[in-house]
């Protein structure tokens, strides 16, 4: 039963919430109820969909280039100390630095609307990744390292054989938040770029339906992204537990 | 085989963790370095190795100094690495130097893992994962084995069983040993040679040679030279 109760806690959540605009005479226009969120998805369902997939392009893309990129940066950090010490601030100043404040510049440099908004998201996606590595890198237990030692074993042998798979599970950790992030990241860089047509993703799509007052609409878009976000986290959970469990 | 004199190690700190140590290490010697925890075996056993570096004194090889892979060591926990096989964990030392690694086939079939190859660490018992740490160190026929209270985690059946494979494996590859333990009994039954290391900063405050090693517990000498040892110590703290 208590698999269940988070379903029954969602389902009684819109029941309460239909009942409440339903009883209260809550405008649409202010907070529609679930039925009219419904409709409003099942009205334009294509074209919110292809809107989601627009949306979830930018989000796996921007991943894909957060874990090359912080895996790679964190491999150069462990294998050499001058490399930690150039690469370190740079990746905390990324992190520290908000991505709205950065985006319209990077839209100004970037002269693709897409791939402006790969690189917002990707900064966004990058430091959980980035900085879960570096300390699995760093984690490897002193025996097996004096072991590699006794046997003089290469840096990139020690790196390949055991400081990368002693990280695994720690990156694992760092792509399921950074799955998250990267979806955060590719709707905050649609806001900012405003990329609109046929190709815009939901983020475009929410802005859309509040200029034209379409709220349901709005509330449909914002439902598919939480789906989404729930999809990508559980999937990357999932993932993770198989990688572990397979080799262990 | 080795000669260290007046090997010193002060750890940053000032914590003096060895102070004037001489020994000499024979070759074919199983040298038990025998002493209370904290003495500073295993530092003595890292310096030995390589992986430290003392503050004063030498370690001087008496012949050619083991080439890499020359010196095996088993750490007091079985240190696999945890997603890879049995088989891969033995045959690590082997494939670091591009080498064959049949050999460590073999040895985990001598230290009775066969039909384990395949096992990961998490599937294995303690004893089965200190075998598998026992025939890596091993697979690479080093001149010189260092191990650092290897079965002290472990159950009395399973370390008296591990410890008369460790007696014969030692003579079967003519490897010289050199083993930490604070244990009178461990020293007693697969020492050739024990230095006792008194309390810190560690010194060797003695030395006991014996003829032969023990092959069996029963073996009144063995009960002797528990006795002896147990004076020793004895001594030691009355000194």
């Amino acid at each position: 039963m208590k698999r269940f109760a988070p379903i029954l806690s969602f389902l009684a959540t819109l029941a309460v919430w239909q009942a409440f605009v339903r009883m209260l005479h809550v405008p649409v226009y202010l907070v529609p109820g679930p039925v009219e969120i419904a409709h409003a998805f099942l009205s334009d369902a294509g074209g919110l969909l292809r809107a989601l997939l627009a949306t979830l392009s930018v989000t796996f893309i921007a991943l894909l280039a957060a874990c090359i990129l912080g895996v790679s940066l964190a491999c150069a950090m462990a294998a050499n100390s001058w490399a930690r010490a150039l690469i370190k601030p740079w990746a905390i100043i990324l992190q520290v630095t908000p991505v709205v404040a950065v985006a319209p510049l990077i839209v100004v440099w970037v002269n693709d609307p897409f791939a402006a908004m790969v690189v917002c998201a990707t900064i966004v996606a990058f430091f959980p990744i980035f900085s879960n590595t570096a300390a699995g890198l760093e984690a490897t237990p002193q025996d097996l390292l004096d072991l590699f030692r006794l046997n003089n074993a290469t840096r990139l042998q020690e790196i390949r054989l055991l400081r990368l798979p002693a990280a695994l599970p720690y990156f694992l950790a760092g792509l399921r938040v950074s799955g998250g992030l990267a979806l955060v990241g590719a709707v905050v860089a649609e806001f900012v770029t405003g990329a609109g047509g046929v190709a815009s993703g939901l983020a475009f799509r929410i802005l859309e339906s509040g200029y034209r007052l379409q709220i349901p609409r709005m509330f449909a878009c914002l439902a598919l992204l939480s789906a989404a976000g729930l999809a990508i986290n559980a999937g990357l959970g999932a993932l993770s537990q198989f990688i572990i469990r397979t080799r262990s | 085989m080795l000669r260290a004199k007046n090997i010193s190690r002060v750890f940053p700190g000032g914590l003096v963790a060895l102070q004037g140590i001489d020994l000499r290490i024979a070759e074919g010697d199983f040298l038990v370095l025998l002493g209370p925890s904290g003495c500073g075996k295993s530092t003595l056993l890292r310096l030995i190795a390589g992986l430290d570096k003392p503050q004063s004194g030498a370690l001087i090889w008496e012949q050619k100094a083991p080439a890499p892979g020359g010196i095996g060591f088993v750490f007091q926990d079985p240190t696999l690495m945890p997603w890879a096989t049995a088989a891969e964990n033995a045959a690590l030392p082997l494939r670091l130097r591009g080498q064959d690694t049949g050999p460590a086939s073999s040895m985990l079939t001598r230290v009775g893992l066969a039909g384990f190859e395949h096992a990961r660490p998490a599937k294995l018992s303690g004893g089965m994962r200190m075998r598998v740490s026992l025939a890596r160190a091993l697979a690479p026929r080093p001149r010189l084995l260092l191990m650092d209270e290897p079965f002290a985690a472990l159950d009395e059946f399973t370390r008296h069983r591990l410890q008369s494979d460790v007696s014969d494996l030692a003579r079967e590859t003519k490897c010289t040993v050199v083993f930490v333990t604070h244990s009178i009994y461990e020293a007693a039954f697969l020492a050739t040679r024990v230095a006792i290391m008194s309390a810190r900063p560690g010194r060797i405050a003695a030395t006991h040679d014996f003829a032969t090693p023990i092959t069996d517990r029963l073996d009144p000498a063995y009960a002797a030279r528990v006795a002896d040892l147990t004076h020793a110590l004895g001594a030691l703290h009355a000194g």
